[in-house]
């Protein structure tokens, strides 16, 4: 083996381990990422749920009914 | 020598090297799942996910109960080293609270490990970063169960305990189906706890389905409201209100009082807890006269068209004491839905003795006394009919007018519904449907269809469109007459027994109305209760007076709103 040839398999070998811990990164950072998102959508999900309460509160009979009585206090 | 030295040497470091080499050996052959699991333990972070409970719908998808992800903003005091600043810094952050308000809930917290400040805020996603940058402050969430309508519908809907477990009402009815299961996932994570990989996968989270009702919400405020305003007028002790649909026995709204909220369970009344409706037999009095006449036309005791001497006032004999009425001077001769309209004891006591104790009993079985009517709420209780070798002379005249007899307010109103739905039983329920989280039906709760009748379709017509409307055009349940609309009911003011003297409380009653509307094909069944009204108010105690205006202002309103 000549000391190029020797040279050559040194640096493929460094590549190999350099792209394994850079792609073994990777997953663990696209995974870090895709639970992020997950834990988002969930949050908006709740958020969007306590929107559609909100706007509950507001028209529910009770609510209604308070708002009329408040109405007809004032006018009295 | 030198050879010596060196071979020492080597040795040395060999027999270092073989050293190594045995505890390399121990510690992998047989110390390795000991140490596997350290190194997993410290790589690892296992996520449980709680389900969101299912939501509680009325009739048409209008929320009762749900719930939703509260945030508490809290602060570890020990992990803080200037509180002031981060109070400061917090204040900038959100509006809620000035640095004062978080600097005194941080130094007056009781646990140096935790401090709540700021419990059930909204933050956005900013803020949430913002925060969780902050040295010894973090963001805590709970699930809390929300209640729009309040006490309003606080009996029927129940409530929960801090762990998410349903503890009255339908929300302890139908917890399993409510309350989902939990999911779990294992990762490994980075130094900084951040998950990088997935270890094990338990479930996914499933969130609790949901349950349609047949309550309406808007007849449900109608009837808390109406009550509410006569338990208050008449200062009642307690009331109950309910409005059933007496084809299919779905029940429309139900309300007991005294209420209570259900989000908000430390300030209420131990006493304001149990539902009236289902948990207080009472000798229902009045109420149930036309339950035994229709039962006595049936077995062709008594017909219709009969006449009864009502012994002006007052009727006594061997065996079965004396019985009067509540009018002063009684009555004469009336006919048998005269004997309803003016509420005769005596006249109703003659149709008992008429009838006899074994035929009276059987009716009084047949409608359903004596025995839960297996509506979908917790705590029913049965009622009293005493078997028949208890019966006495007294009991055979006295049941036919509401007395030795005990009966919840439930089962009146399922007793009436029979009359109303033509002489078919039904069976009241309050859950129409049950929907998964998608919105996908899962389950629905088709009424029982009951094949047979109780007294045929021409008593209990004869019943409720000629005696009943009577009751209500000329009798003593005028006050729950509606223009242009034919109410039928019957009212009822029935003693309380009085279980230190013994006998009968001469002070205080149950004053009661059941009726519907309209007559031929009634769309309602609606019961209004009242317990123990205040008499020294000089407003009236009886039912005609304390429970007939408000159930005319209920039928009156829902007859609006469903548009009959």
């Amino acid at each position: 083996m000549t000391s190029y040839r020797y040279i050559f398999v040194v640096l493929v070998i460094f590549l190999v381990l350099i792209s394994t811990v850079y792609l073994r990164r990777s997953e663990n950072r696209e995974f870090y990422k895709f639970r992020n998102s997950q834990v988002k959508e969930a949050r908006l999900k709740q958020q969007l749920w306590q929107k559609q309460l909100q706007l509950e509160n507001y028209i529910n009979p009770a609510s209604v009914s308070n708002a009329v009585k408040e109405q007809t206090n004032k006018r009295d | 020598m030198r050879n010596k030295t060196a071979l020492i040497f080597l040795s040395l470091i060999g027999a270092g090297f073989i050293g190594v080499a045995v505890r390399c050996f121990y510690l992998q052959y047989y110390k390795n799942d000991y140490f596997q699991q350290i190194s997993l333990k410290a790589q690892r972070s296992n996520f449980t996910q709680q389900p969101k409970r299912g939501a509680i719908l009325d009739c048409r998808g209008r929320i009762l109960a749900a719930s939703y992800v509260s945030d508490t903003i809290f602060a570890e005091p020990r992990a803080i080293d200037d509180i002031k600043k981060t109070a400061e810094v917090l204040a900038g952050i959100i509006d809620a609270a000035g640095p004062l308000e978080i600097t005194k809930a941080i130094l007056t917290a009781r646990n140096a490990g935790y401090a709540p400040i700021i419990a059930d805020i909204r933050l956005t996603d900013a803020q949430r970063k913002q925060i969780s940058s902050l040295q010894g402050i973090g963001i805590e969430s709970k699930w809390k169960r929300y209640y729009p309508l309040g006490s309003a519908a606080a009996h029927a809907v129940g409530f929960i305990g801090t762990d998410e477990q349903g503890l009255a009402g339908l929300e302890l009815q139908y917890d399993k189906i409510l309350r989902g299961t939990f999911g779990s996932s294992s990762f490994f994570s980075d130094s900084a706890r951040r998950p990088v990989k997935l270890k094990s996968f338990g479930d996914f989270a499933q969130d609790g389905s949901d349950i349609v009702l047949t309550l309406d919400s808007t007849i449900q405020e109608i009837t808390y409201e109406a009550l509410k305003k006569q338990v208050s007028e008449f200062g009642a002790e307690s009331g109950v209100a309910m409005v059933i649909d007496p084809c299919n026995g779905a029940v429309l709204a139900l309300v007991s009082l005294p209420g209570f909220n259900p989000s908000d369970l430390k300030g209420a009344d131990e006493k304001s807890l149990g539902n009236h409706m289902l948990s207080d037999p009472f000798e229902p009095g009045s109420i149930i006269k036309p339950v035994i006449a229709a039962w006595a036309i049936e077995t062709e005791s008594i017909n219709p068209n009969d006449t009864i001497f009502c012994e002006n006032g007052s009727y006594s004999g061997k065996g079965f004491g004396t019985i009067g009425e509540y009018r002063e001077g009684g009555y004469g001769t009336l006919s048998i839905s005269g004997v309803l309209s003016h509420s005769s004891n005596i006249g109703m006591a003659k149709i008992g003795q008429k009838m006899g104790s074994a035929k009276l009993y059987e009716g009084l079985k047949l409608f359903g006394f004596g025995r839960k009517t297996g509506i979908d709420i917790p705590g029913e209780d049965s009622g009293i009919v005493w078997p028949l070798k208890f019966w006495t002379g007294y009991s055979v005249a006295r049941v036919p007018f509401g007395h030795e007899v005990s009966t919840t307010s439930m089962q009146m109103a399922c007793a009436f519904c029979t009359l109303a739905n033509h002489g078919r039983p039904i069976k009241p329920h309050l859950v129409k449907a049950v929907v998964n989280s998608d919105g996908n039906k899962i389950k629905l709760q088709e009424p029982a269809q009951m094949a047979t009748f109780i007294v045929n379709e021409k008593t209990a017509r004869w019943i409720v469109e000629k005696a009943l409307v009577e009751v209500v055009q000329e009798g003593t349940g005028k006050r729950a007459a509606i223009e242009g609309r034919q109410v039928w009911g019957k009212t009822g003011t029935a003693n309380i027994a009085d279980k230190s003297k013994g006998g009968y409380d001469e002070e205080n009653y149950v004053a009661s109305f059941i009726g519907g509307c309209p007559a031929d094909e009634p769309a309602m069944v609606v019961l209004v209760s009242l317990r123990k009204p205040n008499r020294s108010l000089g407003k009236g105690y009886a039912g005609g007076a304390v429970a007939a205006p408000a159930a005319k202002e209920i039928i009156e309103k829902t007859l609006t709103y469903l548009k009959l």
